[in-house]
Parts: C-alpha cells; sequence; structure tokens
C-alpha cells in the first residue's frame, strides 16, 4: 500500500515530537530526534503495510531513538524512586495549575518510569503493549506505573496540604 | 483525590504539543533534497569530474611539450655526433689518399 509521506507526516508529528519530548525534557533534542525518526521512516516507507503499522513504526522508533539519546547523553539518573528530586520551580505562582505541576512532577521521574508512564497516560498504551515496545518485563511496567502513581498523588496531596 | 480521578488528570496533564511551526516544512524539504539525489546520483561526482578535467588540461600540454623539446634534444645530439663521426672519417680518408700518393710517387 502507497502511503503518502507529507500527510503521514501530518498525521504523526504531534505524537512523535512529543514521546521524545517528553523522555528527553529538551525541545531542542526532541526536535532533532522526531526529525531523524522521520527521515528515517521516509527511507521505510516502502516497507509499510499502512497507516497503522506506519504510526505503530514511528512510536516505536521515537522510543527507542530517545533512550539511545538518553545513554548517549548519560541522563540516566540512577536514582531510586523514593530519592527521586523534587522538580526545581524557580518562580511558582500561586495559582499553578494542577496540570501544569503534573507535567514538572513526570519530567522528575527517573527515565524509565517516566517513559512508561508517558506511553501509559499521553498514549493511551496497554502495560502488554509498553512492555514490548521498550523491551521490558510486564512486571517492570506494572511495577513503574503503581509506584510512580503513589509518588506523584502523594507530592500533589503534599502541595494541597502546604498550599 | 480517588485514584480514578488522579488517573484522568495525569491523562489530561500528559497532552501531546504540537511541534514548532516550521517542523513540517523543514522535514519536507530535507525529504526533497535526498530524492533529487537519488534520482541524480551523477550529480554528486560532477564537480570532482569537472576538477579532474581541468587539471588534466593543464597537466597534459605541459607534458607534451616537454617531450617533444627533449626528443628535439636527443635528435641534435644525434646529429652532433654523426658530424662529429663524418668528420672523423673524411679526415681519416684523407690521410689514407696522401698516403698511397706518396707511395705512387
Amino acid at each position: 500500500m502507497r502511503l503518502d509521506f507529507a500527510e503521514v507526516l501530518k498525521q504523526n508529528q504531534s505524537m512523535v515530537y512529543s514521546i521524545a519530548l517528553r523522555f528527553l525534557r529538551s525541545r531542542e533534542t526532541a526536535e532533532e530526534v522526531a526529525q531523524d525518526v522521520f527521515l528515517q521512516f521516509y527511507q521505510q516507507m516502502g516497507r509499510m503495510e499502512g497507516e497503522p503499522h506506519a504510526t505503530a513504526w514511528l512510536r516505536r522508533t521515537v522510543c527507542h531513538r530517545a533512550i539511545d539519546e538518553l545513554r548517549r547523553r548519560r541522563l540516566r539518573m540512577h536514582v531510586a524512586m523514593e530519592n527521586a528530586p523534587e522538580p526545581r520551580d524557580g518562580y511558582t505562582p500561586p495559582d499553578l495549575l494542577l496540570h501544569r505541576r503534573l507535567r514538572e512532577l513526570v519530567d522528575a521521574l527517573p527515565d524509565s518510569a517516566r517513559m512508561v508512564v508517558v506511553l501509559r497516560y499521553q498514549e493511551d498504551l496497554d502495560p502488554s503493549d509498553i512492555a514490548s515496545l521498550l523491551d521490558m518485563p510486564i512486571s517492570t511496567v506494572k511495577s513503574h506505573l503503581h509506584r510512580s502513581l503513589t509518588l506523584l498523588r502523594g507530592r500533589i496531596e503534599k502541595q494541597e496540604v502546604y498550599s | 483525590m480517588n485514584p480514578d480521578d488522579f488517573e484522568s488528570e495525569l491523562t489530561a496533564a500528559l497532552w501531546r504539543e504540537e511541534p514548532p511551526p516550521d517542523f513540517a516544512r523543514g522535514i519536507l524539504a530535507r525529504v526533497e533534497r535526498k530524492r533529487r539525489a537519488q534520482v541524480r546520483p551523477w550529480a554528486k561526482v560532477l564537480p570532482w569530474a569537472i576538477a579532474a578535467g581541468i587539471a588534466l588540461g593543464a597537466v597534459v600540454p605541459v607534458a607534451l611539450h616537454q617531450r617533444a623539446v627533449e626528443r628535439e634534444a636527443r635528435a641534435q645530439q644525434a646529429k652532433h655526433e654523426l658530424l662529429v663521426a663524418l668528420n672523423i672519417t673524411q679526415s681519416r680518408l684523407r690521410h689514407t689518399r696522401e698516403l698511397l700518393l706518396r707511395h705512387k710517387s
């Protein structure tokens, strides 16, 4: 099935860019990685069997490229979940929205946990799909989800207590 | 906040962001450049071929001229050696003639 590259780009650019952005926490790097993924897709386009296949290929590729980029830049933080630092606020407006706070907290998670949370709640993937995408045991995926939600909820509730 | 509500809020918080406005245009431009390079593979080689041709065009005439000069020099040398040999032969012939005339008389 012949795909239209411009159409695939239009339909999937926000997905690819957002995954890269959440994983890498840098707009500039996310843009570079996302561009490389689409250029790689262009080379492989003849092998795609339809739009769902193309979307799945793009999602998988951007995850792996982002992981490679994190390893290359040595941004892995080998910290236990409990020791994950609070995000630096700088200036925190009194009317900070819940969603902005949640994004900051997710950005502060360790890499693997953050990837799992993003794929679950941004991309709406099942734990089994996440396990396959990240080459991770499903038990590890579920563990990351459970611990991350507990941590995030705890920090939001703590902020509510002190606000 | 109950767990279901919290997960709903988390889903709402992690909305997809749009890339910068010129993102798609930049990718399409790079794709077009790749496509043109693939259609005309000789385009990469052409500048080097032209440069090589210019270099050969400058070097070959000089080399040819040098060989012609060397060939002329060798010809002149051979001519000189022939003349020397002829002079020697002429001189010997004259000497032999004088001896014969002396003997006859």
